[in-house]
């Protein structure tokens, strides 16, 4: 068995909100090898990006870690400092933004920005072995060098989302956070940028987290998956368990939503809850109870604890491992 | 005839009321904003120094019915020629012929006010007549009524924002029904599209009131006032043309003081306007 | 270039408005009552003189003709005679206007520099007592009445603590001095400009601040700042690379828009510290009735308002790489 490069234990993480804290990540627990790569599914709204910023230490100043702990690498973020964990954003966990939002500085050139991260973290780097490094970075994403002076505005969606990636590859990280990266790029560039992320993340051997809603993508990329609703993990496994026998009644439906070739239309009733209702759940019992095909009177009653289907394959739902 | 007013963004009375009641809704809408504008502790400061120089306008025909000598333009104090301290007598002294300086600061008041007030209802009438005539007419009389504007000068800056925000209005659903229900354009302008710039207009006139006080402060101070009559700004001029302002701090302060509160005072009131304005800006408790 | 195809087509556009700000002073000139002669010539001078002066402006022409003659009196540069200087206006505002670039250029940047800098900080800090004392502070600062500030400037700093000078831009003593230097001449304006520059800077970086501050807190909630954040730059660098930049790029604007009232200020300022410079030159001919050096002020002012603005808008295609002409 490989060594667990980021172990995240029972994390809750929740927002102070006028009536008290509400949370939006529940007592969540996964891991992610050295060179492995897990993929959070789930619809928006339901923790995914909370917890990304939250492995980050970049939550929103509203948002507090209410429990749980974060190792990786054997240390224990969740008591870092502040300057160590300015020192370990980037160097060591990167992440790779949705190039639709403005992740890029608009005001400076692709180039520098790509270069203040590696000398805001290896300072005695000659400029030298910055320029070459940068593009060698550009040459890596198959962007021509000749395009680093340029601005951000001055490439498509989805060269910036390549130059983002660069970017994030800047310092050798050993964890890259990918949040939706490929959201807003129409399929042939998703395609594209997707295969550039699984061919780096093997090959520089970079453990990965990927956040989508889109199960698709992350069937595609990952090699574990977790599946999340209303802030909490429901399922986790590898892709091949997830996708062949879902587990939760949830991972069904978004299983069963994905386009197939065949000429039964995919079932979507019920996959998503109703808007201002993917929150996490504050009532008694199951969150999905309501739109469950199976819900029995157990799972009105009570929030269902872990199943182990398989030793790397586990769903929290009642139901699960009876009379399927 | 069915009235499109079913289709206006106004949130209240969504049914359809006829032409009587729609003097109603104007002041319904009037009473809505005012309720959201007192809510505005800014607004309110504002509101009040804006209440206390109208007193002191007012109060501005008192002193010379007092004594003649306190006349603010003519009245001398007999036995003073040269200016002096605050006294009972002068509570805020005499400038440099014996002349009441509080009762000249009353009377730079009112002088304001009348600025003010004359300069807001030009900008108002013609600015938003102007602008909404422009804007609802489109293009071949756009030219002609800015050709005019820039002739005649002084409200280009109201007319243009009101002819930009008629422009945006006149596409709306509510107007384009009102148009096919068969209202004349004079009635499309003043009863629908009057009624949703005018608090715009009126953000722009506490600009323009401010500006015209200042611009006219600022000429009576570089000495092309009306000599017929007291104004803060001419106040300044005699406190420095008399070289005062090294030995007379009593007479320099008062008329600079009241230039800058009635300035900022207009301002504030016009930054509350943003919240009657801009529905998102308000702070509002949230409804169950 | 495409930049400086930009600048030419903007030096058209000046030229153009400058054409109609020429015409419309013409028109005004020859609409006002009264006797546009008795307006252009020196009511001192020589019947001789005055004629041959009526001649030069072709003011016994019809109006048409004059039109053209002061077209090309206006572009040659030939303005007519100051009634109180009895010298060319030309040559006095060109002495002038040095002096008014000086100060005017001088006062802009320093406020906007200050405006940006405090603003960047009342942002950074927003809703703590630094924030709200600086809102304020702005705010009182910017609905100054600027002549009054001035006075009150030269009563304290002029008068009861004596640290400036009050009038003038130079001490006659420290120039006529056979060993002055630049460094000393160079030094003296600027002891003299103190006071001014002060003046100025308070009434205008209020504005600036609270333009800043605005701006900065949209900024602040930008996707790139979280970018920054992530790259484990310290808070220092993400509020002075990232954020600011950004922020300060709407203050350039408002800058530009502006101008036009800082040189009414600047006026103001120039009388009141009897600054030689051009709005000082057209606040005095104006009271003074001298025609010419007013109309030639009011032209020379048009000219520095609008390239001005040129300025600005190159300063802002350089700061904001997304703008190029």
């Amino acid at each position: 068995m490989t060594s667990a490069l980021l172990e995240v234990d029972n994390l809750s993480i929740g927002y102070r909100t006028a009536g008290g804290i509400s949370l939006a990540v529940d007592g969540v627990s996964f891991r992610v090898d050295r060179g492995g790569s897990l993929g959070l599914v789930g619809e928006s709204g339901c923790g995914k990006t909370t917890i990304g910023m939250g492995l980050m230490g970049l939550l929103a100043p509203n948002a507090t870690i209410v429990s749980g702990q974060v190792r990786f690498e054997g240390e224990d973020l969740m008591t870092a400092s502040d300057a160590r964990m300015r020192q370990i954003r980037w160097r060591r966990i990167s992440m790779i933004f949705q190039a639709a939002m403005n992740a890029l500085n608009p005001v400076h050139r692709v180039q520098d920005q790509i270069a203040e991260a590696i000398i805001t973290h290896e300072p005695d780097l000659s400029g030298h072995s910055v320029a070459h490094r940068t593009r060698s970075l550009f040459d890596l994403v198959k962007i021509p060098e000749s395009r680093l002076q340029d601005y951000p505005h001055q490439f498509s969606g989805g060269m910036r989302q390549r130059v983002i990636i660069a970017m994030a590859l800047a310092c050798n990280p050993s964890l890259i956070i990918a949040d939706e990266p490929t959201t807003a790029l129409d399929v042939i560039v998703q395609n594209q940028i997707l295969s550039a992320i699984g061919t780096f993340q093997e090959e520089m051997n970079i453990g990965m987290i990927f956040i989508s809603h889109d199960i698709a993508v992350v069937a595609d990329v990952c090699t574990n998956i977790g599946v999340m609703h209303a802030g909490s993990l429901v399922e986790y496994g590898s892709r091949q368990e997830v996708l062949d026998c879902p587990g939760h009644p949830y991972t069904r439906m978004l299983v069963g939503s994905l386009l197939t070739l065949s000429d039964q239309p995919a079932d979507l009733s019920g996959v998503a809850c109703a808007m201002g209702d993917n929150g996490p759940a504050t009532v008694e019992g199951c969150p999905i109870n309501s739109i469950c095909p199976d819900a029995t009177a157990v799972c009105r009653r009570e929030r269902a604890g872990w199943v182990e289907l398989s030793t790397t394959h586990r769903v929290r739902c009642s139901q699960a491992g009876e009379g399927r | 005839m069915g009235h499109p007013s079913s289709l206006s963004p106004t949130p209240k009375n969504t049914h359809s009321i006829s032409a009587g009641k729609q003097r109603h809704h104007w002041v319904e809408r009037f009473l809505d904003g005012w309720a959201v504008y007192r809510k505005n502790t800014i607004g309110r400061i504002g509101m009040a120094l804006l209440g206390i120089f109208a007193l002191m306008a007012l109060a501005s025909f008192v002193p010379q019915m007092v004594d003649p000598m306190y006349h603010p333009m003519t009245g001398v104090d007999p036995e003073i020629s040269h200016s002096t301290g605050p006294s009972m007598r002068h509570w805020l002294g005499t400038d440099f012929i014996g002349r009441d300086i509080f009762s000249q600061l009353l009377a730079g008041a009112r002088i304001a006010f009348m600025v003010g007030i004359s300069s807001a209802l030009i900008s108002i009438l013609f600015g938003t007549t102007i602008g909404m005539v422009a804007g609802y007419a489109g293009k071949g009389t756009d030219i002609w009524v800015i050709v005019l504007m820039i002739a005649l000068f002084r409200w280009p800056g109201v007319a243009r924002v009101i002819r930009s925000q008629t422009l945006s209005l006149k596409h709306r659903p509510f107007i384009e029904a009102a148009r096919v229900a068969g209202a004349s354009h004079g009635r499309i302008i003043f009863r629908h599209i009057l009624p949703n710039v005018m608090p715009l207009a009126l953000l722009y006139m506490t600009f323009r009131v401010t500006s015209a006080i200042i611009i006219e402060a600022a000429l009576a101070f570089l000495g092309f006032g009306d000599p017929g009559s007291v104004s803060w700004g001419m106040m300044l001029q005699w406190v420095w043309k008399t070289g005062h302002m090294f030995q007379a701090p009593y007479w320099l302060l008062p008329p600079g003081i009241c230039i800058s509160l009635i300035t900022m005072a207009f301002y504030m009131a016009g930054r509350a306007m943003d919240d009657v304005l801009d529905p998102r800006l308000r702070k509002e408790e949230i409804k169950p | 270039m495409a930049l400086r195809r930009f600048v030419l087509r903007r030096l058209v556009e000046i030229a153009v408005i400058f054409f109609v700000i020429m015409t419309v002073l013409f028109i005004l000139f020859r609409l006002a009552p009264g006797d546009p002669v008795s307006r252009m010539v020196d009511p001192s001078m020589t019947p001789e003189d005055a004629r041959l002066l009526m001649e030069s402006m072709g003011l016994d022409q019809p109006l048409w003709t004059q039109y053209i003659y002061y077209l090309k009196n206006v572009v040659t540069g030939n303005m007519g005679v100051s009634f109180h200087y009895g010298e060319p206006v030309i040559g006095i505002l060109m002495d002038r206007l040095p002096n008014t670039i000086l100060l005017f250029t001088t006062s802009i940047i320093l406020s906007a520099l200050l405006g940006v800098f405090l603003g960047k900080i009342a942002a950074w800090r927003r809703g703590e007592r630094i924030d709200t004392l600086m809102t304020i502070g702005a705010l009182f600062c910017h609905t100054l009445f600027l002549p009054w500030l001035a006075l009150i400037m030269i009563w304290f700093f002029g008068y009861r603590v004596g640290w400036f000078p009050i009038t003038g831009m130079i001490s006659p003593e420290v120039w006529i001095h056979p060993d002055a230097g630049f460094m000393a001449k160079a030094l003296d304006v600027l002891y003299h400009m103190v006071l001014p520059l002060m003046t100025l800077v308070l009434i205008h970086f209020g504005s600036y601040l609270l333009v800043m501050r605005s701006s900065m807190l949209d900024t602040l909630k930008d996707d790139y700042i979280i970018t920054a954040r992530a790259k484990g730059l310290d808070e220092k660098t993400i509020r002075d690379h990232h954020a600011a930049p950004n922020a300060a790029l709407p203050v350039v604007t408002s800058v530009g828009l502006s101008l036009a009232f800082s040189i009414n200020g600047g006026a103001l300022t120039e009388t009141v510290f009897t600054w030689p410079g051009i709005g000082r030159e057209l606040v005095f001919s104006v009271s003074h009735s001298d025609y010419p050096l007013a109309q030639a002020a009011f032209l020379l002012i048009a000219i520095v308002v609008l390239v001005a603005n040129l300025v600005v808008d190159v300063l802002y295609a350089y700061l904001d790489p997304r703008i190029r002409y």
